[in-house]
């Protein structure tokens, strides 16, 4: 039928070369911007961590594709450049801004999303996450380059957790699934997102208690365990920090985040 | 058309699961084999939504940036880039059909085009891509009257050439959904060509 009335040319030779050419040095100059970003945000990141054992937030790179170049040394805050050194004596409990300045630098040169000792725990978050919301693995965001971390790897951790964006094929917004692991419901950023939350049933193993919240198309769960162990779980369908549309919405329950949440598999590092 | 008429080099070694791996690691230069692969496949895609060769190679270029700057989702389905591709150029295509038609009318684009054509170009060819642009624009406007979903699919399986399955998990319906909507979209479409030849040939 039309199929075969519909025209199709070849880009003129000049067009092809010319358009390449502004698209390589187009994503040449936003590596560059990228990575010059990169390492401040770093910086801070763990400055945040240190003091206080704060709630350290870092986005790194955009839209889920961080720099995978082999390590760099990176001059925090203008204080020159970072050589490999080892690592001092932690000191723990009693943290505070005087961390000597070449810790501080061997830490941003580590992202701590990408520390073995934690990132293989935020991927194993993403996995359980994906089992049960994501089955074909077509809407979370693959590689985990978000963390929020109450701790260091160091001293051990209150919390840790990573927000993934989700993805509707065809759709140009960007919706958000957070999960946070804590020693205690009390140390639950996700707990502290809401102000009221329902006490629910879900007979599930090792629960002892399961709790809903949310507010307009955002939805909550948090799961203490019998162990103390919390896990709280929000998926929102606006990624608010990387988007401004809003994905249609999700293609799971609140009860399948209650299952989710009651995943024994989940723990600290 | 065959893909080696639209510039694609099949017999690459490197797969598209392996591009889409070192796009999502931020590998320029797999950005740039890409789009040696593949501009052509993204020029006629988003002259198939725009009815327009120039405002479809500013979309084109406009939609391999948008595919480096969400390079992190960066999906072979089926060992194929293509589908993904589609579904960002297809949000580009769309935004650049509604700027453009904020300010002009389709009369008036079309015009603009006509002039537009680079001065050096063969008469004939002049002529056949003018010729390209108002069957296109009449073809667009007919599969415009389709409902939203119906048109995409038509587009990209009858159009694109994707198949059910790679165009169910670029819109993310099953692909009985496809199957389905596809069948019902090609007859309607039918119905309205028709009724638009016996109107002009009155």
């Amino acid at each position: 039928m039309m199929d075969q009335q519909i025209p199709e040319r070849r880009l003129s030779d000049e067009a092809r070369a010319r358009r390449r050419t502004e698209l390589m040095e187009a994503i040449t100059a936003d590596d560059t911007r990228t990575r010059r970003w990169l390492a401040p945000v770093a910086a801070a990141a763990v400055v945040a961590g240190l003091v206080g054992g704060g709630y350290a937030v870092t986005r790194l790179g955009d839209n889920g594709a961080p720099d995978q170049r082999p390590e760099r040394s990176l001059d925090v805050a203008g204080s020159g450049t970072a050589t490999p050194s080892t690592q001092p004596t932690p000191v723990c409990g009693d943290i505070t801004a005087e961390e000597p300045e070449q810790s501080m630098r061997d830490r941003a040169a580590t992202p701590l999303w990408r520390d073995p000792a934690v990132a293989p725990s935020l991927q194993s978050y993403r996995d359980i996450l994906v089992r049960h919301l994501d089955p074909r693995d077509a809407h979370l965001e693959r590689r985990v380059t978000n963390i929020q971390a109450g701790g260091s790897p160091e001293c051990g951790f209150d919390s840790l957790g990573t927000k993934l964006g989700w993805n509707v094929a065809g759709e140009d917004g960007l919706g958000m699934v957070q999960v946070e692991v804590s020693t205690s419901r009390r140390d639950s950023q996700v707990g502290m997102t809401f102000d009221v939350w329902d006490g629910v049933h879900s007979g599930l193993p090792g629960v002892e208690r399961a709790e809903v919240a949310g507010d307009g198309d955002r939805m909550a769960v948090l799961v203490t365990r019998s162990d103390g162990l919390a896990v709280g779980i929000l998926a929102d369908p606006l990624f608010g920090n990387n988007a401004v549309t809003p994905v249609s919405g999700f293609e799971f329950t609140i009860h399948d985040l209650v299952a989710t949440a009651a995943d024994p598999e989940f723990a600290l590092p | 058309m065959k893909a080696s008429e639209l510039g694609i080099r099949e017999s690459d070694g490197v797969t598209d699961d392996v591009l889409a791996a070192r796009l999502r690691a931020g590998d320029p230069e797999a950005m740039g084999e890409i789009y040696d692969r593949y501009a052509d496949r993204i020029y006629n895609f988003c002259f198939r939504r725009t009815a327009s060769w120039s405002v479809a190679e500013d979309a084109m270029a406009a939609a391999f940036l948008e595919v480096w700057r969400v390079r992190g989702r960066a999906v072979a389905y089926d060992g194929e880039l293509l589908p993904w591709l589609y579904g960002v150029a297809g949000n580009v295509c769309r935004n650049s059909l509604r700027s453009q038609r904020r300010q002009t009318a389709l009369g008036a684009k079309l015009h603009l085009v006509e002039g537009g054509v680079h001065e050096d170009d063969h008469a004939d060819a002049v002529a056949g891509r003018v010729d390209d642009e108002r069957r296109m624009a009449e073809l667009v406007a007919a599969v415009e009257q389709l409902p939203e979903p119906d048109q995409q699919i038509l587009m990209l399986v009858a159009w694109d050439g994707l198949t059910y399955q790679q165009a169910a998990e670029v819109i993310g319906v099953p692909v009985g959904t496809v199957r389905s909507r596809l069948s019902r979209s090609r007859t309607r479409l039918a119905e309205l060509m028709s009724r638009s030849d016996e109107e002009r040939n009155r």
